[in-house]
């Protein structure tokens, strides 16, 4: 396989890259019962130009065509992002801003402590009962055409349009609006939710 | 044994993300040929805008250049080398130029389109032209009286505007 180099679209690449981000942390925010970015201190730049230097000063390697990078830094971006909703870094963070206001009398300086399970959203979500159990209830009476879709890639394991085409008896590009259809779905729910996370 | 579990542990969780990685690509990922202004539409929508993305990222990695490499002394990378070519801001002058270009192209746009309409709006219609001629022609022996009567006064008032003409010529 060929090295990529300077006939990378860097714009191109820069510009997938975060949108994916973007994708990631909007279900999961849509999906898990937390509020992550802020506890990150990251916006998806930041997580895209994370790999992206990490590919351009040699730290990553890889060979082989502009597609197949971008699948391969996206894969590891998301690794990344999933990662570190679960560092300790972030759970500090929201443990102190519940230490940051007035304390009344006889209430308990840990109240909310304990509900706090972002660790276990996000293990819950990757495991993929939480995450399919979520979006079927999001989908299955408001939107048919996005829940046989969804429901296509969690039980038939199908990934390219073409695939889940098949299974849902459409074609391709009607598969890639549904799926435009489906971002903006989720756009929404996040847009909706209040920044404390409450449940959808 | 108990780093042998931890092993297992993280490889399962790793397998794990992957699929979840997979499943999410696959429920939200883009026509892999778009174009860069459907890319820039679509980021737009997530929120970002596709300019100030671009500047982040330059001087984010020309500082990373900058502070590892350059003044450390040490030789650039040539993939960040070359994302700080490709990514690097226009300058005054080439931004210039591309606005001129712009407008040109745009006045252009607009003077095409303003032509068009003219055309559409006063060019002739398309006339099956010849068709009458033939008709008459092929068709001598069939001509009928009311026929003959519409010919003989379109040639006489050819006939008179034409002996109009050459008076007011003399």
């Amino acid at each position: 396989m060929p090295e990529v180099g300077g006939d990378v679209n860097y714009e191109k690449l820069v510009g997938r890259l975060t949108e994916r981000a973007c994708h990631i942390l909007g279900v999961v925010r849509s999906i898990a019962s937390t509020y992550v970015v802020d506890g990150l201190g990251k916006s998806p730049v930041d997580f895209a130009l994370d790999v992206l230097e990490l590919y351009l000063t040699d730290k990553l390697s890889f060979s082989g065509d502009e597609e197949a990078l971008f699948a391969f830094l996206a894969e590891v971006m998301g690794h990344d992002i999933l990662d570190q909703l679960r560092s300790s870094a972030r759970k500090t963070t929201v443990k102190v801003s519940s230490f940051s206001g007035d304390i009344q009398e006889g209430e308990a300086v840990t109240t909310g402590l304990d509900d706090f399970d972002s660790e276990l959203s996000v293990d819950k979500l990757v495991e993929g009962e939480l995450f399919k159990a979520r979006l079927y209830a999001l989908l299955e009476h408001s939107e048919p055409e996005l829940y046989e879709m969804v429901y296509a890639i969690f039980e038939f394991n199908v990934f390219t349009p073409r695939e889940i085409a098949e299974i849902v008896g459409t074609t391709p590009s009607d598969i890639q609006n549904r799926k435009k259809r489906l971002r903006n779905f989720l756009a929404k729910q996040d847009y909706q939710r209040s920044p404390e996370g409450s449940e959808i | 044994m108990s780093k042998k579990r931890n092993n297992a542990d993280t490889d399962k969780r790793r397998e794990q993300q992957r699929v979840f990685l997979n499943r999410l690509a696959a429920l939200t990922s883009a026509t892999e040929g778009r174009d860069q202004s459907a890319l820039d539409d679509d980021l737009r929508e997530c929120g970002i805008d596709p300019a100030e993305l671009r500047k982040t990222a330059h001087d984010r990695l020309r500082r990373v250049a900058n502070h590892n490499y350059s003044t450390l002394d040490k030789e650039t990378p040539a993939k960040l080398r070359d994302f700080l070519r490709q990514m690097r801001p226009p300058t005054p002058e080439e931004e210039q130029r591309k606005e001129q270009a712009q407008a040109t192209s745009k006045i252009s746009d607009l003077l095409s389109s303003i032509r068009s309409r003219i055309a559409s709006t006063f060019g002739s219609p398309v006339l099956p032209r010849g068709s009458l001629g033939y008709s008459f022609r092929n068709k001598k022996k069939e001509l009928t009286q009311r026929d003959r009567d519409l010919l003989d006064s379109h040639q006489s008032e050819i006939d008179a505007e034409s002996d109009d003409d050459n008076r007011d010529d003399h």
